[in-house]
């Protein structure tokens, strides 16, 4: 058998140039295994051929297009920075030869010709939009009544009391199995018999209906698994019975709850009536200094917006500070936005946002930004650049004072994660800040990982060996305590640290004990002092 | 569009939280204002049936709204004016079939008169004068007429 003949190095990068892949490159020499091609190259030090993310046609189309670095890389969610250096790698130098309309920015008035429908000139605000986009009307009013059909209607645990008001209705099949979610995190685990019978239920239920985007209690909280899995695109509508269905916000998502009655409505006729918010814009100014999250900033905005201060409005977030903030502090941001009475809250697509889906999902959406000239209720404004830690006092999530002047009250126990601020890092910089170290022994410390995906994490970079070596309890991913549930109940006269979004009085067991609301760094700073603790000194 | 009511009145404050309505303790922050003297009868004990409900702000605030809301069409309110509402208390209320106006003339009219509402014409119709009050949404009053929500989906199926 005649010896194969190898290629030299130079032939090699010569067929990788025209052929790039190893697959192709076996194919044009024939009688040979990509493997093989792959071995070669392997040899002879060639890399693997990469395909550059854009393609030369792509950004000289844009260019084109746009003529501006800025915008361009908006398009594709890059800086402007960035599309300047594939502009040079392409050898693209020179400004368009014609100038397009979108270039000059003129304010002609009327429908821009490169969007069509979607002018930016509207009084529109993001709530606007999307409730119009899915009552198919034209045009929606602030305080106008709307049906609307929602991309997804999430219920948990209690879906089995839905579906026996759906069947009083006499109906056998929901209007749409797809857009239904159903994760059970409220009981876990089965707290009482009653439970195990209503999931078996809602099984079943699943079963019948076809229901595929159905999460068993392994899974973990449902506003955190909706985001992660990129159930809610931006742009859409969800609603659920929970009620903090408005975290899906972080992500340019319009998220507000309804109850039971109402889910059982929905799922038989596809609509439900919503009522046209008014919209709050708040901005977030100046870099949050080290020590200060998150939950710190929502924090000091509920304490000037007060519990109720957004009664019924939409919260749309904007500043410096926002546009920093990862989807994960977003999440806290609007998770945290229900307990000032908003309905909805967003924080409006951004190029994090279009870099957060890049990889999660292949369905299309549009984004839903809000007029240039929308008009708001109101508009409040905060610097954030010197706030100190913040922590809810009892009992009540507008009692916000600053940790430091909470300083040395000892505590009972300690609650990271849930909810508001169960992601991976939340939980790493209170792992931070324990590792090595032990927990006050007086201190019980409960972790709660928002979902399994987030506990597995944890899990492959040491977090949970940190959690439990420093002396701390790690639970089941899930929402974490709340009002009714047994996990963490206090005695009359303690005190507990949560990270969690509510404070009300008995939240935790006993009407005399007391839930301060702070920071995961807090929590856990505290959790080693064993008194409430600024994190400022351990935060690197 | 619903029929006009005219009925009595019942004013109360500010803030009347849903877990006064259904005479329990009232949560931390909720202040709820008790327009009669201390110890005087609840709210359920002064309906007998058909009156008009009226309130400030954030009437039906804090956490039992859905059940206050229940509470208060079983006994037989004919409709709730509120400069404005809680959104679970507001939601309950359209769904179970109680008329929700939003009017903010809590302050110009006198307990236990005689006011007349008309939707039709959106106003409000007080002995000394009428007020004219934002329209009251017919999809709404469409959930009303048929006596609900989960009747109106009935009948909507039914075709």
């Amino acid at each position: 058998m005649p010896r194969r003949k190898i290629p030299t190095k130079a032939e090699l990068i010569q067929l990788q140039k025209l052929y790039k892949t190893d697959e192709k490159i076996a194919e044009r020499l024939g009688n040979i295994t990509p493997q093989l091609v792959a071995y070669w190259r392997r040899k002879k030090n060639i890399p693997r051929h990469s395909f550059p993310k854009f393609s030369e046609q792509e950004i000289r189309e844009l260019w084109e297009r746009f003529g501006d670095d800025y915008r361009c890389g908006l398009e594709l969610g890059i800086s402007k920075a960035a599309f300047y250096n594939w502009r040079r790698k392409y050898g693209i130098k020179h400004k368009p030869a014609f100038l397009k309309l979108e270039q000059l920015e003129l304010n002609l008035g009327g429908p821009s010709r490169s969007t069509g429908k979607r002018h930016n000139y509207g009084e529109r605000s993001v709530a606007q939009k999307i409730l119009a986009e899915r009552s198919g009307e034209a045009r929606v009013d602030v305080d106008e009544v709307v049906e609307v059909e929602p991309d997804l209607a999430i219920s948990h645990d209690d879906t089995a009391d839905i579906i026996e008001r759906f069947s009083d209705l006499g109906l056998s099949f929901v209007w749409n199995p797809n857009r239904l979610m159903i994760p059970l995190d409220h009981s876990v685990p089965m707290e009482a018999g009653r439970l195990a019978e209503a999931h078996k239920v809602i099984r079943d239920f699943v079963r019948k209906q076809n229901i595929r985007c159905f999460y068993e209690v392994t899974e973990g909280a449902s506003h955190q698994i909706v985001v992660e899995r990129g159930h809610v695109l931006p742009g859409q509508l969800a609603v659920g019975t929970d009620r903090y269905v408005s975290s899906s916000g972080c992500i340019g998502a319009f998220g507000t709850s309804i109850d039971e009655t109402e889910m059982a409505a929905l799922w038989a006729s596809g609509k439900i009536w919503l009522k046209v918010p008014q919209t709050l814009k708040i901005i977030i100014n100046g870099k949050p200094a080290v020590g200060v999250f998150a939950k710190d900033i929502i924090l000091f905005a509920a304490k000037k917006l007060k519990k109720n201060g957004a009664n019924y409005r939409a919260i749309e977030f904007y500043g410096t500070s926002v546009s920093q903030m990862t989807i994960s502090e977003r999440f806290t941001l609007t998770n945290m936005a229900v307990e000032i009475g908003a309905k909805v809250a967003i924080c409006p697509f951004d190029t994090t946002t279009r870099r957060y889906f890049l990889g999660r999902t292949k369905m299309p959406f549009r984004p839903a930004l809000a007029d240039k000239d929308a008009v708001y209720e109101e508009t409040y404004e905060f610097n954030v650049e010197r706030i100190k830690p913040q922590a809810a006092t009892p009992h009540s999530i507008d009692r916000v004072a600053p940790v430091a002047e909470l300083e040395g009250l000892p505590i009972a126990q300690v609650v990271i994660g849930s909810c508001a601020n169960g992601r991976f890092d939340d939980l790493r910089v209170a792992a931070d800040i324990f590792k090595g170290k032990k927990v006050d022994p007086d201190v019980r410390v409960l972790i709660f990982p928002g979902s399994r995906a987030v506990y597995l994490e944890a899990l492959k970079k040491g977090l949970i060996r940190a959690f439990i070596e420093a002396g701390g309890t790690v639970m089941n991913p899930g929402i974490g305590p709340y009002r009714g549930d047994g996990t963490s109940l206090l005695a009359p006269g303690e005190r507990c640290l949560a990270t969690t979004s509510d404070n009300s009085r008995g939240v935790m067991g006993s009407p005399e004990a007391e839930v301060y609301l702070v920071s995961p760094a807090t929590a856990a700073a505290s959790a080693l002092r064993g008194v409430i603790t600024d994190p400022t000194g351990f935060v690197r | 569009m619903l029929n006009n009511i005219g009925s009595r009145v019942i004013c109360l404050g500010e803030n009347v939280a849903s877990e006064w309505i259904l005479g329990k303790e009232v949560g931390d922050g909720e202040d709820s204002s008790r327009p009669d003297s201390a110890g005087a009868r609840s709210l359920l004990s002064r309906i007998g049936g058909g009156e008009i409900v009226m309130a400030g702000s954030r009437f039906g605030c804090g956490r039992r709204g859905r059940e206050a809301a229940g509470v208060l069409k079983k006994a037989g309110v004919a409709c709730l004016v509120a400069r404005s509402f809680d959104r679970v208390f507001f939601r309950a209320a359209i769904n179970q079939g109680l008329p929700a106006l939003e009017a903010d003339i809590v302050g110009e009219v006198a307990d236990g008169s005689v006011i007349e509402i008309d939707f039709e014409h959106s106003r409000i119709i007080v002995p000394e004068r009428v007020h004219v009050v934002a329209p009251f949404p017919q999809r709404l009053a469409d959930v009303i007429s048929a006596g609900g929500l989960l009747a109106y989906v009935r009948e909507s199926l039914s075709g």
